[in-house]
């Protein structure tokens, strides 16, 4: 395949159509995919100038990050990488090369890392006896709810089947193998099962920079019937999954998929006049969000925007855009 | 005559099942096949000793414990029955009982009508309403909102377990009425594009709660949150007239694998199911009055907690009024 006058590498096409069907699904996991096509892109470059491999990466960059418009994770983790290839001022397509395949190894291991010490910043918020309820599939969340299990708190937990496309039933597979005791429940009866939850865990798609959490469709009814019911509402995220652009304020894009994903064709083909519409994403406003568990502590949502200017403004992974300095005292 | 009354009962048997399983998902359409069934064992099994009326009748009501269209409509056709027992005697009423089904059938066909007819008026002229599950009364009310010539749109949600809103999505388009059907999940998403919510009922208690399709109660709180009127269409005859005496409604609860689980994904499941994997299936919740604007019955557009004075006329409350359990014994005794 053919981008920006460039050849694209096999694999990495692979990649990004995995990611683009979903066989690659979760933030943390497109991310680091997206770290490894670069690294992948860089070892099969076919040869030329420096400025040429400069231009290549930049073009596999792009094509890397049109995967998944709402995935955040994507585009911070192809950034990181970038911005590492340019800060680095490479001398040679060797060095460029070599700096290229170190940084995604890099992002790779802190997104690793970083699933870890949120399973432990997270287990602390579970209290003995806790029944918690969690939606769509998340490795952050699930590695929560698993460490707080192997501490001995957790009592049971909700898992909603999390339609259309039932990632439910990869969290609940995951955390039968775990031996923690999973109760499966159509995503209808959140509100009748709410009153029993004492923690709701939810991952993260993206997190916008006033704290308002873009994930699967659903979390935000989960967080409504948990405010209602005065449960706790946690969201486990790696601080990649923070939205550099919403800081200038961007919205954050919610993608729509294939009705196929809700009713099979044949039903289409009977009932052509209903509009089948498949949103993806919801956004839960900060106000129903307890804390987000990141890999830098426990914060509230409100201070999203403060590791976004602190830790991804001030040594910018995010060379296009020109975060603002603000004075906030 | 013997032969007649076993297929009775076998077809009354079948009926049963499929109301019980959502074969029939309208529950006044549940109500009223179980009583055309039940006349049909009446009229073909007199004196007959395999027909035990209360046996029959209890297994009606137990086959979907949660509605109240069953559980009412059945005991309004046997106060009915009683009646002519007393007055005229057995032979007679069996003769009468095919006119009775049809009095009941006729009283509820004209609740849901005017029911309707009354919410239609609640209707505006290019309103986003958004409904839930599938019912007879809310696709009849959108209907007549769009004889009068207003555009309605809907958006309808597919209503696990179950996903009866899929034929509710179709019948609303047939009918003219733009519809987009979304996940149970993406109701508060859609929330906010959404003028009204309509919803039908299985059961309104005394207090004025009502129990429906599982979901309903989430799409009211979403409604609430976003400020969105929510209005309950339905016959008084789904008053839950024993929650007037302290019951509790039965909510049923479909616990098996396949409520959930796609068939293709039950493998991967399996290892875990039925050990510390297990699949909770609720049919209905319970929608608190707090969260319905009003209820629309066909007595006139209330608040939730005011039904109780609109149903006393039907069931007789405060005085204390004949039940199912007693009438049903009285004619018991009296077919035999």
């Amino acid at each position: 395949m053919e981008v920006g006058g460039f050849s694209i590498p096999g694999e990495v096409v692979r990649i990004r159509e995995d990611i683009k069907s979903m066989r690659i699904r979760g933030a943390g996991s497109i991310a680091r995919h997206g770290a490894l096509a670069l690294a992948l892109a860089a070892e099969r470059f076919p040869g030329g100038t420096l400025e040429e491999f400069l231009r290549y990466i930049e073009a596999v960059a792009a094509f890397v990050r049109s995967a998944r418009p709402t995935a955040v994770s994507l585009p911070n983790a192809v950034s990181y990488v970038v911005s590492r290839l340019k800060r680095g001022s490479p001398q040679s397509v060797e060095e460029a090369r070599e700096l290229v395949v170190r940084a995604a190894r890099e992002f790779v291991t802190y997104s690793e890392n970083a699933v870890k010490t949120i399973a432990q910043l997270g287990a602390r918020r579970i209290e003995r006896g806790d029944i918690v309820m969690t939606h769509c599939h998340s490795a952050a969340s699930v590695a929560v709810i698993v460490e707080a299990h192997r501490q001995g708190k957790v009592e049971r937990v909700f898992v909603k089947e999390t339609r259309p496309a039932f990632q439910g039933l990869i969290t609940a597979k995951e955390l039968a193998r775990e031996g923690v005791e999973v109760i499966l429940v159509p995503d209808s009866a959140v509100r009748y099962y709410m009153k029993r939850v004492d923690k709701v865990v939810v991952g993260a798609d993206a997190v916008a920079a006033n704290g308002a959490l873009v994930n699967k469709i659903g979390t935000s009814l989960v967080a409504l019937a948990a405010k209602e019911a005065r449960v706790r509402v946690y969201v486990a995220s790696e601080t990649y999954k923070f939205s550099p652009y919403t800081i200038v304020g961007e919205l954050v894009p919610i993608e729509v998929r294939d009705p196929t994903e809700v009713v099979d064709v044949e039903w289409l083909s009977e009932n052509p006049g209903v509009e089948v519409l498949n949103p993806v994403f919801d956004v839960t406003p900060p106000e129903y969000i307890d804390a987000i568990i990141t890999e830098l502590g426990v914060i509230p949502p409100q201070a999203v925007a403060l590791i976004l200017i602190e830790e991804y403004g001030a040594t910018p992974v995010f060379p296009e855009l020109h975060v603002p300095h603000l004075d906030l005292g | 005559m013997g032969l007649e009354c076993a297929e009775a009962l076998a077809s009354y048997e079948r009926t049963l099942s499929d109301v019980g399983e959502f074969r029939v998902p309208g529950s006044t359409e549940a109500a009223t096949e179980v009583l055309g069934s039940l006349a049909r064992v009446l009229k073909s099994c007199y004196r007959d000793p395999r027909a035990d009326l209360e046996r029959l009748v209890r297994s009606a009501v137990d086959s979907r414990p949660s509605s109240q269209s069953v559980r009412n409509i059945l005991f309004l056709f046997l106060e009915k029955l009683h009646r002519e027992l007393h007055a005229s005697g057995a032979g007679d009423a069996l003769k009468r009982v095919d006119d009775l089904v049809r009095e009941v059938e006729g009283y509820v066909v004209r609740a849901r009508e005017t029911a309707s007819e009354l919410a239609s008026r609640r209707v505006e002229d290019g309103d986003t309403v958004l409904t839930h599950s599938y019912s007879t009364t809310i696709l009849r009310l959108l209907a007549r909102a769009r004889e009068r010539g207003l555009r309605v749109y809907a958006y309808v949600t597919e209503s696990r377990p179950g996903g009866e809103g899929k034929l509710m999505a179709s019948h609303l388009w047939r009918s003219g009425i733009g519809t987009k059907l979304v996940v149970d999940s993406a109701v508060r998403y859609v929330m906010k594009d959404v003028d009204k919510v309509f919803v039908s009922a299985e059961a309104i208690a005394a207090n004025g709660a009502v129990v429906n399709k599982v979901g309903t109660s989430t799409m009211a709180l979403a409604a609430k949150e976003a400020r969105v009127g929510v209005y309950v269409v339905s016959g008084l005859y789904k008053f839950g007239a024993e929650t007037l005496f302290g019951d509790l409604v039965a909510i049923e609860e479909l616990n098996k694998p396949e409520a959930v689980i796609p068939p293709e994904r039950v493998g991967e499941l399996a290892p875990y199911l039925g050990r510390n994997l297990h699949v909770r299936c609720p049919l209905y919740d319970i929608t608190p009055p707090e969260y319905i604007d009003a209820i629309i019955t066909d007595r006139g557009l209330i608040a939730p907690q005011a039904v109780v004075y609109l149903a006393r006329e039907l069931f007789g409350w405060p005085k204390s009024r004949e039940t199912l359990e007693r009438v049903l014994t009285e004619v018991a005794s009296l077919w035999k």
